[in-house]
C-alpha cells in the first residue's frame, strides 16, 4: 500500500471541506481497527513528511530561518491523543505536536507558510515555527516559555464548565516543562477545581541537553499526578494504539470520584519516548541513544501502526 | 456618597449584571469578600461559578483568565496587592500581551491590582509597578484617581477586548468619595482629563498624586498663580496630545508620580514633549517622583520617600521663576 491519500487543497476547495477532517479522504476503510490504523498512519506520516521537508530540506537550504523544532519519532503521541478530540474540545499543542494541528484541520500549506514567515500563514509572519494557533479549530498557540499554556488550558476548561460545554482541554508539554512554576500552578488549579483537562506529557527524556535525571527527583513524570490529586498513567509513547487507548480512558465521561480515570476532573498521561534528533535545527543530537529506558526504537516510532495493514480488504 | 472603593464595586457589580460572561477570579475574593472587601457580597449574589476563589497562584490566575477569555468569557482577575503581579509576570507580558499581534487571538481580560503606598505597608504592599506593563506593547494600563473615573474605567476595561491592567490606588479606597451619576456610564481608556484649568504652569500626575498636585495648585492659587492640573487616567495608550496642548498654553510643565524615578512615566513623557512641543517650552521639563529605592516601612522613612505637596511646590516655584 502506498502513501496515504490526503486531499490536496484543490480538492478540498472543490468539495467545500474545511476544519477537522479536512486532511482526510472520505473513502471507507473497513473495520474500526483498520480505520484507526489508517488514520493514525496517515497523520503520523503526514507529520513526518512535512517536518522532513521543513528540517532536512527547506531549513538546510536557508529558506526557513531561525529555529526549527521537530517531533520526529514522537508522532504517536500527538496522533494517538488528538484523534480522540471532539469538535468542542480545545487543544494546546507544544512544539513537537504538529499532528495535533493537522488533525484539527490546519493544512500543510498553512504550516509551510508559517515556517517560511509568509503573510498568508497563520501568524502573517509575526511569529515562527510552531508558535501558531487558530481558535476556530480549537488550537491555542504556545509561547516560547513552555508550560505557559498549562494554566491557560485550565482556564479554558473552567470556561467550558462555566458555559456548560461538555468538552476537554488537552494540554501538551514535555518532561522539562513540568519543572516550571506555571506547570505547577496550572495543574494544581485544575486539580483543586476538578477541571476537565487531560495533561499529556511528551516525555522524550531530554530538555535540550538536560536528561530527566537532572530535571527531577521523581522517577517518572507520572509520579507528579497523584501529588496533585489527579490520576496519572505511563504509556508507551511509541505505540500509537496504546496512546489512543490511554487517551480514551482519560477522556471518558466519569462522574464517580473512585474510578481511576476521568479527564472530567483532570488526568495526567505521561507518554514516554526518546528524542531522536537534536533539540532544534542546527543542534547535534545529545539525546540520540536508542533503547533508553527500555523504549526500543526499531527504525522509527509508529511502527506498531505500520505493522497493521492500513486497509482491510 | 460612594467611596473610590465602592465605585469600583458598583462598576464590577453592574458589569456582572449586564453581561453573563463577566466573572471574577482571584484569592480570597469570594467567601472572604476580598482583602479590601471590594468584592464583598458578590459570591452570595452571583454564586461560586462567577466568583472563583483560587489557590495562591498569580501565574495560574492570569493564565486561567487568558484561557477563559479564549472561550468567550470576560474575566476580571485580581492580584491581591499589585506587588504580587510580578508572580504572574510572564503570563501577562509574554502571553496575554502578544496573542492578538501574533495569532489574531484577542485576550479580553482585566487584571485589577491594588497599588500604591502611604499605608505603612512596606516594600511588598506599597509598590507602583505600572511601568513594567506600560513598556509592554499589547497591554493597556489605567490608573483612576477619582471615584467617578474608577467606576467608569473599570467598566471600560471590562468591555475592552484587550488585556487591561487596572491599578486602583489602595490609599484612595476610602479617602476619596463623590456623588456618582445614576445609570450606566463609562470613561474612555486613553484619554487624560484637565481637572484644573490654568495658564502659568502645567502639572501632570496620575493616581494618588493627582490629589497632591491639586493641593499644590490650590496653594499656588493663593499667590495668584494659575496652575493647570492634568490627570492622565490612562498610562497606556498615553494621551500625549492633551498634555502637549496644555504645554502650548502654559509653556512650563512639571511631571509628578508616586512611582520611583528612573524609567518612570515622567522620563517617557518628557522626551515625548520635547519631540512635539519643544518650541513652546520656556523652561526645562521637571519631575517629582519617589527616589530609586524600595518602599520603606517605617513612617518617617516612607514620608521621606513619597512625593508630597511641599516637594511639588518646591519644584513648581523654581520652574515658575525660571
Amino acid at each position: 500500500m502506498g502513501v496515504a491519500q490526503a486531499i490536496t487543497p484543490h480538492e478540498q476547495a472543490r468539495s467545500g471541506q474545511s476544519g477537522p477532517a479536512a486532511n482526510e479522504s472520505s473513502v471507507s476503510r473497513g473495520s474500526d481497527e483498520a480505520e484507526l490504523a489508517w488514520r493514525s498512519l496517515h497523520y503520523m506520516v503526514m507529520m513526518r513528511e512535512i517536518e522532513d521537508r521543513i528540517e532536512r530540506k527547506l531549513y538546510r537550504q536557508g529558506k526557513i530561518l531561525g529555529g526549527v523544532y521537530v517531533g520526529r519519532g514522537q508522532e504517536a503521541i500527538p496522533v494517538g491523543t488528538a484523534l480522540l478530540a471532539e469538535p468542542q474540545d480545545i487543544l494546546f499543542p507544544s512544539h513537537r505536536d504538529m499532528a495535533v494541528m493537522l488533525i484539527r484541520g490546519m493544512t500543510p500549506r498553512q504550516i509551510f507558510a508559517q515556517y517560511m514567515g509568509r503573510v498568508d500563514g497563520p501568524t502573517r509572519g509575526r511569529d515562527g515555527n510552531m508558535h501558531m494557533g487558530d481558535l476556530s479549530l480549537g488550537l491555542v498557540s504556545i509561547i516560547s516559555a513552555l508550560a505557559a499554556t498549562v494554566p491557560v488550558a485550565a482556564g479554558a476548561a473552567l470556561a467550558m464548565r462555566y458555559k456548560g460545554i461538555d468538552g476537554v482541554a488537552f494540554s501538551y508539554f514535555g518532561d522539562g516543562a513540568t519543572s516550571r512554576g506555571d506547570w505547577h500552578e496550572g495543574v494544581n488549579f485544575a486539580a483543586v477545581q476538578k477541571l476537565p483537562v487531560l495533561f499529556v506529557c511528551n516525555n522524550n527524556q531530554y530538555a535540550y541537553s538536560t536528561p530527566l535525571s537532572a530535571q527531577m527527583a521523581c522517577l517518572h513524570v507520572a509520579d507528579k499526578g497523584p501529588a496533585y490529586g489527579i490520576p496519572a498513567e505511563i504509556v508507551d509513547g511509541n505505540d500509537v494504539f496504546a496512546v489512543y487507548e490511554a487517551t480514551r480512558r482519560g477522556r471518558v465521561q466519569d462522574v464517580s470520584y473512585d474510578r481511576p480515570f476521568g479527564a472530567r476532573r483532570g488526568a495526567l498521561c505521561a507518554a514516554g519516548t526518546v528524542r531522536r534528533m537534536g533539540q532544534a535545527g542546527p543542534d547535534p543530537a545529545p539525546g540520540k541513544a536508542d533503547d533508553r529506558a527500555g523504549m526500543g526504537i526499531a527504525g522509527g516510532s509508529g511502527c506498531a501502526a505500520r505493522r497493521n495493514p492500513p486497509r482491510d480488504r | 456618597m460612594p467611596t473610590y472603593l465602592e465605585a469600583i464595586r458598583e462598576g464590577l457589580w453592574e458589569e456582572m449584571e449586564r453581561d453573563p460572561n463577566v466573572f471574577l477570579i482571584g484569592e480570597d475574593i469570594g467567601t472572604y469578600g476580598g482583602a479590601f472587601k471590594v468584592t464583598a457580597g458578590f459570591i452570595e449574589h452571583f454564586g461560586a461559578r462567577r466568583v472563583v476563589d483560587t489557590p495562591i497562584s498569580e501565574a495560574g490566575i492570569a493564565g486561567a483568565a487568558i484561557g477563559a477569555s479564549f472561550m468567550g468569557l470576560r474575566p476580571v482577575a485580581e492580584m491581591q496587592f499589585a506587588d504580587f503581579i510580578s508572580c504572574g509576570f510572564d503570563q501577562i507580558v509574554n502571553f496575554a500581551a502578544k496573542c492578538r499581534y501574533r495569532w489574531n487571538a484577542p485576550v479580553p481580560i482585566v487584571i485589577r491590582a491594588p497599588s500604591g503606598g502611604g499605608i505603612h505597608g512596606g516594600p511588598f504592599h506599597s509598590q507602583n509597578p505600572e511601568m513594567w506593563f506600560v513598556k509592554t506593547p499589547g497591554l493597556k494600563v489605567v490608573t483612576p484617581a477619582t471615584a467617578y473615573d474608577a467606576k467608569g474605567l473599570i467598566k471600560s476595561a471590562i468591555r475592552d477586548n484587550d488585556p487591561v491592567i487596572f491599578f486602583e490606588h489602595k490609599g484612595l479606597y476610602r479617602k476619596v468619595k463623590e456623588d456618582l451619576p445614576a445609570g450606566d456610564y463609562t470613561v474612555p481608556i486613553g484619554k487624560a482629563k484637565v481637572v484644573r484649568e490654568g495658564k502659568d504652569l502645567t502639572i501632570v500626575a496620575y493616581g494618588a498624586m493627582v490629589w497632591t498636585a491639586v493641593e499644590a495648585a490650590d496653594k499656588l492659587a493663593q499667590d495668584g498663580t494659575s496652575v493647570e492640573v492634568i490627570d492622565l487616567r490612562t498610562l497606556l495608550p498615553l494621551d500625549r496630545d492633551t498634555v502637549a496642548e496644555s504645554v502650548k498654553k502654559t509653556s512650563k510643565v512639571l511631571l509628578v508620580h508616586e512611582d520611583t524615578r528612573t524609567a518612570g512615566l515622567a522620563g517617557e513623557l518628557a522626551v515625548s514633549l520635547t519631540e512635539t512641543v519643544f518650541e513652546y517650552l520656556d523652561g526645562p521639563i521637571l519631575r517629582v517622583t519617589a527616589p530609586d529605592t524600595p518602599v520603606p516601612y517605617s513612617p518617617p522613612l516612607e514620608d521621606a520617600f513619597l512625593p508630597n505637596r511641599d516637594k511639588v511646590l518646591e519644584k513648581a516655584r523654581w520652574l515658575l521663576e525660571y
